[in-house]
């Protein structure tokens, strides 16, 4: 891996790490932001970048840690250049956040929402992404029973929150 | 292990996280924890209710401000990487330190600022100059140029843009930006352009999602020949067609050698019975079908949608014995959940009884596993095979089916209680009778050799309400030993006459209808 892997590599991912961005801060603007920081750290690291694992879960795991981390919201700026129509959030067509998505989808996304920031990275990535929970124990770095069990908590508080829908 | 291990447990197996070993233990658990049923329904509801929001979506179809054309999702996607390739040039802009970009994708240069002009306008149309520039700038050198080009005339082009966006096509760097932006323009032909682009691994995902969109059949052949070349993304995506289109391709695809692993793969992994029905039915009729899928399934007997097929199979009378070969080094555990699900849908609809018999058979078959010997506990809720349900649990010393036996009553179950050895049968009666309940159910249930149980249902004389019972069951145990203390209830009543019936059969002969013959008889006999 090198440099010049690089447009090859934000094609092929950008998609995945915005929509992982999206879901778990909700916030299309923040979930760009996401992905340049993630981009950014991607094409400084890669040079030294060696193979001991799938750079997915590498990519991933840069992602989701931008993500989770609450603090971004309070420092985010304005940025001088807005995407004037917004087209970023059309970018994955089946967030629940979408507004086109009525008033279940809102439900849905505020309960998301509710979860603390690793409960939500792991629903999302098992959830949504389809990871098996073996690899979303490597993106988050933590042990895999750690994860079955905030597994575990994220959809007992959904069930909770979502039970008049079911 | 407590209910918050179960509980845990049943979120993970919502996601196919959990092991046979665990989902047995989990259904185990289960069949006696309320709360943890509860518990199972509510966060299987809640999952089911963020899946079906996710598919019901109507996501495919976007209303792309400033056009009146409505686009799939994926070509939003792809032309996202084009507004983000616009976000990523312009960070030269943002409070952060300006990233030094590879040679490859390099910063926009005199272009740039005219580029940045007709972004920041924010208007919805271009006039035909920038139009005419713009397509100048998708068909340059300049790669990051040409890609925000691309990007813009996808988002606001007219029509008439469609040849340069088709010439940005062909040219790798602008391929993912040209298909977004041609599908943003209302362009692009599911088949024309998706079924081709389906080959570059960049645009599949977005080529799949418009073919899936398309949902005709020659859309989901293409689909399917890329995931027979074993791509995960249009594996998942041919998953998403409608059982209409899928059906019939995969059904003709198992008769063809190349494709059939694929086709088995999806069939048996698809949402829905129905894919797998389908399966199970052409097993039945085609020898390599059925060891392709039925190795498959084995392979991977722990999981969930292999195991429902499996669990298929085996109530399938015809393919049962080759489901037992098959599976003959999977435990019976692996299978557990699945298998119990299968007796469940017997117990529920009675509309599966030779199913139903095919799974008790199989059981039997395997009665050594403890697994085996639940799930045959389970059975004996079930009238038309409890008796074999029974009968393969007593051949095995398991005792658990003695008071369902005597429950259900019937000449077979009945028969079926025989199967305990004689040890055994005496010890599980004696204790039945002790129970009030069950005390006329042993009664009819005595035969020849139980004759150990001989006093304790002489003892049942006493009893009107069991006597009747009672009379017959000495009869059939046959012993002469019982003739003394039936002589006192012989009299002109219905009951006195089968007391003198079963006296005749067991004394071999008759002393008449009145008590005070049979005693003198019986003292004549003594003396």
């Amino acid at each position: 891996m090198n440099g010049g892997d690089f447009p090859q590599l934000y094609s092929a991912y950008r998609p995945l790490v915005f929509s992982v961005a999206l879901r778990i801060t909700g916030d299309a603007d923040v979930a760009e932001d996401i992905v340049q920081e993630t981009f950014l750290q991607v094409h400084k690291a890669l040079a030294g970048w060696k193979p001991q694992g799938k750079i997915s879960t590498w990519i991933y795991r840069i992602a989701v840690n931008e993500a989770i981390d609450e603090r971004r919201r309070a420092r985010r700026r304005p940025r001088p250049t807005e995407v004037p129509d917004r087209a970023v959030d059309a970018a994955v067509p089946d967030l629940a956040v979408e507004p086109w998505q009525g008033q279940l989808a809102g439900r849905i996304a505020a309960a998301i929402a509710g979860l603390p920031p690793r409960e939500r990275a792991v629903f999302v990535l098992r959830h949504y992404e389809e990871m098996p929970l073996a690899e979303v124990a490597e993106v988050l770095g933590i042990a895999l029973g750690t994860v079955k069990a905030t597994l575990h908590h994220a959809v007992a508080k959904l069930a909770g929150e979502l039970k008049d829908l079911r | 292990m407590n209910c918050d291990t179960h509980k845990e447990w049943i979120a993970l197996s919502l996601y196919g996280e959990l092991s046979g070993e665990e989902a047995a233990s989990l259904e185990a658990h289960l069949r006696g924890c309320a709360a943890c049923r509860e518990a199972r329904e509510a966060y299987a509801g809640t999952v089911a209710l963020l899946r079906r929001a996710t598919q019901k979506a109507p996501s495919r179809r976007i209303a792309w401000p400033g056009k009146a054309s409505l686009l799939g999702g994926w070509a939003a996607a792809a032309a996202a990487i084009v507004v983000a390739s616009v976000a990523f040039l312009s960070m030269r802009d943002h409070p952060r330190p300006v990233v030094s970009l590879p040679p490859s994708l390099p910063k926009a240069a005199s272009d740039g600022s005219r580029l940045d002009a007709i972004e920041a306008r924010g208007d919805r149309t271009l006039t035909v100059a920038d139009e005419d520039w713009l397509c100048t700038v998708a068909s340059g050198g300049d790669a990051a140029g040409a890609i925000r080009a691309v990007g813009l005339l996808g988002r606001r082009g007219t029509p008439r843009v469609e040849r340069p966006l088709r010439a940005a096509l062909a040219r790798p760097a602008t391929r993912a930006a040209a298909f977004g932006a041609l599908a943003a323009i209302g362009r692009l032909d599911a088949m024309r352009d998706a079924v081709p682009a389906l080959a570059d691994p960049i645009l599949r995902r977005a080529a799949s999602d418009l073919l899936v969109e398309r949902g005709t059949a020659e859309a989901f052949s293409a689909v399917f020949a890329t995931a027979v070349g074993g791509d995960r993304g249009c594996l998942a995506a041919c998953r998403a067609f409608r059982p209409e289109v899928s059906l019939p391709v995969l059904r003709a695809a198992l008769a063809d050698p190349a494709v059939r692993a694929a086709a088995v793969d999806l069939l048996m992994t698809a949402d829905g019975d129905a894919f797998r029905e389908v399966l199970v039915e052409a097993a039945r009729a085609d020898a390599s079908v059925r060891e392709a899928a039925l190795a498959r399934a084995a392979r991977e007997a722990s999981d969930a949608k292999p195991a429902r097929f499996l669990a298929l199979a085996i109530g399938d009378e015809a393919l049962s014995p080759h489901a037992a070969q098959a599976l003959c080094e999977v435990p019976v555990r692996a299978l557990r959940p699945a298998l119990a699900a299968m007796l469940r849908e017997c117990g529920d609809a009675a509309s599966r009884p030779a199913g139903c018999a095919s799974v008790v058979a199989f059981l039997a078959t395997r009665s050594s596993e403890a697994a085996a010997r639940d799930l045959l506990v389970e059975a004996l809720d079930l009238p038309e095979v409890r008796a074999a349900a029974g009968r393969a649990l007593l051949a095995k010393g398991d005792a658990r089916a003695v008071d369902a036996l005597l429950r259900g009553g019937t000449e077979a179950d009945r028969q079926a209680l025989f199967a305990l050895a004689e040890d055994a049968r005496r010890r599980e009666l004696a204790r039945s009778l002790a129970t009030p309940s069950l005390r006329a159910a042993v009664l009819r249930a005595l035969g020849p050799g139980d004759g150990a149980l001989l006093r304790q249902v002489i003892g049942f004389l006493d009893v009107e309400r069991l006597r009747r019972e009672a009379v017959a069951a000495l009869g059939r145990i046959g012993s002469r030993e019982a003739i003394p203390f039936l002589i006192p209830y012989v009299a002109r009543t219905d009951e006195g006459r089968e007391v003198h019936k079963t006296l005749v059969s067991l004394a071999c002969q008759d002393a008449g209808q009145d008590r005070c013959d049979w005693q003198a008889w019986w003292r004549s006999r003594t003396n």
